[in-house]
C-alpha cells in the first residue's frame, strides 16, 4: 500500500519536472499590450497616401513597451520614409523596407503607464497600406484615424518588451496581472492560491489515495472478482 | 481565466445580463434570426472592448491589457452608465436555450448587481463550483452504486473526474455545461437507484425534476429522456428484453427520419457517422463538415486538452499520449465488460439504463451536429464539453476496470492515473495563466 502511494508520488514529482516543469523556464517573445491585435482570418488594410499620418488613439504604453510592431504593404515598391510618435517621442523608419515588411520600431519606453495616440507618418509620395483588422470579433479600443479622418479597420499595432523571457523569470508580473480584472483578487490571494494549487492537488489527491488503500486493507469491502469466485468454487 | 474567454461566453453573459437587469427571458425555442451586430449591453462591450478580453478572445495574438491604468480608463467610461447601458444588449445565439442555468447564474449576477461588470461575472463563476463540487459526489455515489463499497474504485472515479482538466476549464467559465453536467450526473444516479430499490414517489419525483430541469438547461439535455424513461419501466418490472428491442429499433427510426427531413438524407448521415469514428471506406463520398475532425480531434483533443476560447490547447505530444490511453482504456473496458458478461446478465437492467444513456447523448449530439452541418459545414459543432454529461460514468469506467486488475496491480495503475490526472490538471492551469498573463 505504501509503495503504491510512494508509486503515486514519485510520477506526480517526475511529471511535474518533465511536463511542466520545461514549459515554466523556457524563454519566450514577451509581449507587453496588444492595443490593436491581428485579425483571426482576414487583413483588412488601411491606406496611407503619401503625406499622410495614420494614428491610433487609446494606446497606453508601459515602461515594457520596448517595441513598436506593425506591417505595412507598399504595393511592390521599396517602402518610403515614415515616420512614428507615441508620448511625444519621435522615432524614424528609414525609407526602403520591403513590400508587406513586419516593421519594429525601437521606442524609448515611459517610466509608468501613459495613455498616448501613436501615429505613423507617410512621408514619401506614394500610397502605403498599414494592415490591419475589420473583424468584429478582432476589434480594439483603439481610435484611428488617417488625416484626421476616422476610419472604421483597426491598425494592428502590438508592443513587445525587447528579452525574452520564461514565466518563473516574470512571476511577479504574472501575478500581478492574474489580478487585471478580477476585482477583489489581489496579489498575496493569488500567491495563496498558488501554494494552495500546488500543495493542496497532489497533497489531496495523495492523501484520499492513500485513505481508500489503508481503509481498504483493513477492511476489505469489494466485490470478490470473477477470478476469487472461480478459487472459492474450486475450493 | 478573466471574463469573456470561455466558450461563447459573451453570449452566455448577455443572457444572464437579459434576464438580471432587463427582467426578460430571452429564450426563443426557434427564429430570431442572425445575431444582431452588437450582442452585448453597452455596459458589457465596453467591459469587453476596454480590457481588450474582447479581442483577446479565441485570438492567440491578443493579449487582455494589463495596467492599473487600463483598469481606470475602463472605469472612467464605466462609472458613467446609467440602467439602460445594462439593458440595451442585442440578440445573441444563446438564447435559443432553455432558460434554467441562466436563472441560476442571475442569482449572483442579481445579488451583486451593485458590483462592478468584472465582479459579477467572477460571482457567477462562483456559482458554478457546487456544480463541479455536485458532479464529483454523484461519480462517488455511482462507483459505489455500480462498483460496490470498496473505497478505491469510488476514490479513482471521483478523483479522476475531480481532476479533469475540461471539468475545471468549464468551472471557470459562464456556461451551462458545467450544469448540465452536474444535473445529469444526479439523474444517472437516481436511475440506478431506481432500478435497483424500486420505485418510490420521492425517486420517480428526483428523476422528473432533474430530467426537467436538464430539459430546461440545454437541448441536449434531452438525452436523458430515454435512460429516464427505460429506468422507470425497469422500476415496475415492466421492461422485457423484446420490448427493449423495439424501443431500440424505433429510436433508430426516428433517429434517421429525423436526419432525413429537411434536406438531409439518412445515407448522408450515416456516412457522417461512420467516417467520424473510423476511416473512410472505398466509394465513400467524404463526409460533410471540416475535413480532419473526427472522434479523436472531439472526444480527446477537445475533452481533454482544449481550453478558453479553443486557443489553448495542451502539447501535440500530451494529447497523443491521452488518445492511446483512451483507446486502451476503451479496449479494456470491452474485455471487462465481456469477462463479466454473466453477472452483468444477471443484473442487466442498469447496464442497459447506462448504455441507453452513453448512446441518446452521442445520437442527441450528432444528430444535432449533422442538422448543423447541413446549414454550415464549415462548423463541426461536436465538442469535447458535450461529453460532459457523462463524465461521471467515464470515471466509473476506469475504475470499473482497474479494479479487474490483480489485486497488487491495481492500486499502482490507479496511483498512476491519479498522478497524470494531477499533472493534467496543473499542466491545462499553467497553459491558461500563461496565455493571458504572461
Amino acid at each position: 500500500m505504501r509503495r503504491a502511494v510512494a508509486f503515486t508520488a514519485a510520477l506526480i514529482v517526475l511529471g511535474a519536472l518533465v511536463v511542466l516543469l520545461p514549459g515554466l523556464l523556457r524563454d519566450r517573445p514577451r509581449v507587453d499590450a496588444t492595443p490593436a491585435p491581428p485579425p483571426l482570418a482576414a487583413i483588412a488594410l488601411v491606406k496611407v497616401a503619401g503625406g499622410q499620418r495614420a494614428c491610433l488613439g487609446n494606446v497606453v504604453l508601459d515602461s515594457g513597451s520596448q517595441l513598436a510592431r506593425f506591417t505595412v504593404g507598399t504595393y511592390g515598391r521599396p517602402g518610403p520614409e515614415l515616420r512614428v510618435s507615441a508620448a511625444g517621442r519621435r522615432y524614424r523608419v528609414p525609407a526602403g523596407f520591403a513590400d508587406n515588411a513586419h516593421l519594429t520600431v525601437a521606442l524609448r519606453p515611459p517610466p509608468r503607464p501613459t495613455a498616448t495616440t501613436f501615429c505613423i507618418s507617410n512621408t514619401g509620395r506614394r500610397t502605403i497600406a498599414l494592415y490591419g483588422s475589420d473583424e468584429l470579433r478582432s476589434r480594439s479600443r483603439v481610435v484611428v484615424t488617417v488625416a484626421g479622418r476616422r476610419i472604421a479597420p483597426d491598425v494592428t499595432l502590438t508592443l513587445d518588451r525587447r528579452t525574452p523571457a520564461s514565466v518563473l523569470d516574470q512571476l511577479g508580473d504574472v501575478v500581478a496581472r492574474t489580478t487585471r480584472w478580477h476585482p477583489g483578487v489581489s496579489e498575496p490571494v493569488v500567491w495563496a492560491l498558488i501554494v494552495l494549487v500546488l500543495l493542496g492537488v497532489p497533497g489531496g489527491t495523495l492523501w484520499a489515495f492513500s485513505r481508500a488503500l489503508a481503509e481498504d486493507a483493513v477492511e476489505p469491502r469489494g466485490e470478490l472478482g470473477a477470478r476469487e469466485v472461480r478459487d472459492r468454487v474450486a475450493r | 481565466m478573466p471574463a469573456f474567454q470561455g466558450p461563447d461566453e459573451g453570449r452566455h453573459i448577455a443572457y444572464v445580463q437579459r434576464i438580471a437587469d432587463a427582467h426578460s427571458i430571452p429564450w426563443r425555442r426557434s427564429g430570431g434570426g442572425p445575431e444582431t451586430v452588437r450582442r452585448l449591453s453597452t455596459e458589457a462591450d465596453t467591459a469587453a472592448l476596454w480590457s481588450g478580453l474582447g479581442p483577446a478572445q479565441g485570438n492567440l495574438a491578443a493579449k487582455p491589457f494589463w495596467t492599473k491604468l487600463d483598469e481606470r480608463l475602463w472605469h472612467a467610461r464605466d462609472d458613467v452608465f446609467g440602467g439602460a447601458a445594462r439593458r440595451d444588449g442585442g440578440y445573441a445565439d444563446s438564447f435559443h436555450n432553455p432558460p434554467l442555468y441562466y436563472l441560476y447564474a442571475a442569482v449572483p449576477w442579481a445579488v451583486f448587481s451593485g458590483a462592478s461588470f468584472f465582479a459579477r461575472v467572477e460571482a457567477m463563476r462562483l456559482f458554478a463550483l457546487p456544480c463541479l463540487l455536485a458532479i464529483v459526489a454523484f461519480t462517488w455515489l455511482i462507483a459505489g452504486e455500480l462498483l460496490g463499497p470498496a473505497l478505491l474504485p469510488r476514490t479513482l472515479a471521483a478523483g479522476l473526474v475531480a481532476l479533469h482538466p475540461q471539468l475545471g476549464n468549464m468551472t471557470a467559465t459562464v456556461n451551462p455545461d458545467i450544469f448540465l453536467a452536474a444535473l445529469s450526473a444526479a439523474a444517472l444516479w437516481v436511475m440506478l437507484r431506481l432500478v435497483r430499490l424500486g420505485p418510490s414517489p420521492r425517486r420517480v419525483g428526483m428523476l422528473a425534476a432533474l430530467v426537467s430541469a436538464a430539459a430546461l438547461t440545454h437541448g441536449r439535455g434531452l438525452a436523458l429522456i430515454p435512460p429516464a424513461a427505460l429506468a422507470v419501466g425497469f422500476a415496475w418490472r415492466r421492461g422485457s428484453r423484446a420490448l427493449i428491442g423495439l424501443a431500440a429499433g424505433a429510436s433508430a427510426v426516428a433517429v434517421l427520419l429525423i436526419a432525413s427531413s429537411g434536406g438531409g438524407s439518412a445515407r448522408q448521415f450515416l456516412s457522417y457517422l461512420w467516417q467520424f469514428y473510423l476511416p473512410r471506406l472505398p466509394g465513400m463520398t467524404p463526409a460533410i463538415g471540416p475535413p480532419g475532425y473526427g472522434a479523436r480531434e472531439a472526444f480527446v483533443d477537445r475533452f481533454f486538452g482544449t481550453f478558453a476560447g479553443l486557443e489553448v490547447t495542451f502539447p501535440a505530444e500530451a494529447l497523443d499520449v491521452l488518445a492511446i490511453v483512451s483507446a486502451i482504456g476503451l479496449v479494456a473496458l470491452v474485455i471487462v465488460l465481456a469477462r463479466r458478461r454473466a453477472g452483468i446478465a444477471a443484473d442487466w437492467r442498469p447496464a442497459v439504463v447506462l448504455g441507453a444513456a452513453v448512446l441518446a447523448v452521442l445520437v442527441v449530439l450528432h444528430l444535432s451536429a449533422y442538422r448543423a452541418l447541413l446549414v454550415n459545414p464549415g462548423d463541426p459543432v461536436v465538442a469535447g464539453r458535450y461529453l460532459l454529461p457523462l463524465i461521471a460514468l467515464g470515471g466509473t469506467a476506469v475504475a470499473f476496470v482497474v479494479r479487474e486488475l490483480p489485486r497488487r496491480v491495481a492500486p499502482f495503475v490507479a496511483g498512476a492515473l491519479l498522478a497524470g490526472g494531477v499533472v493534467a490538471q496543473l499542466g491545462a492551469l499553467g497553459l491558461v495563466v500563461e496565455r493571458f498573463s504572461a
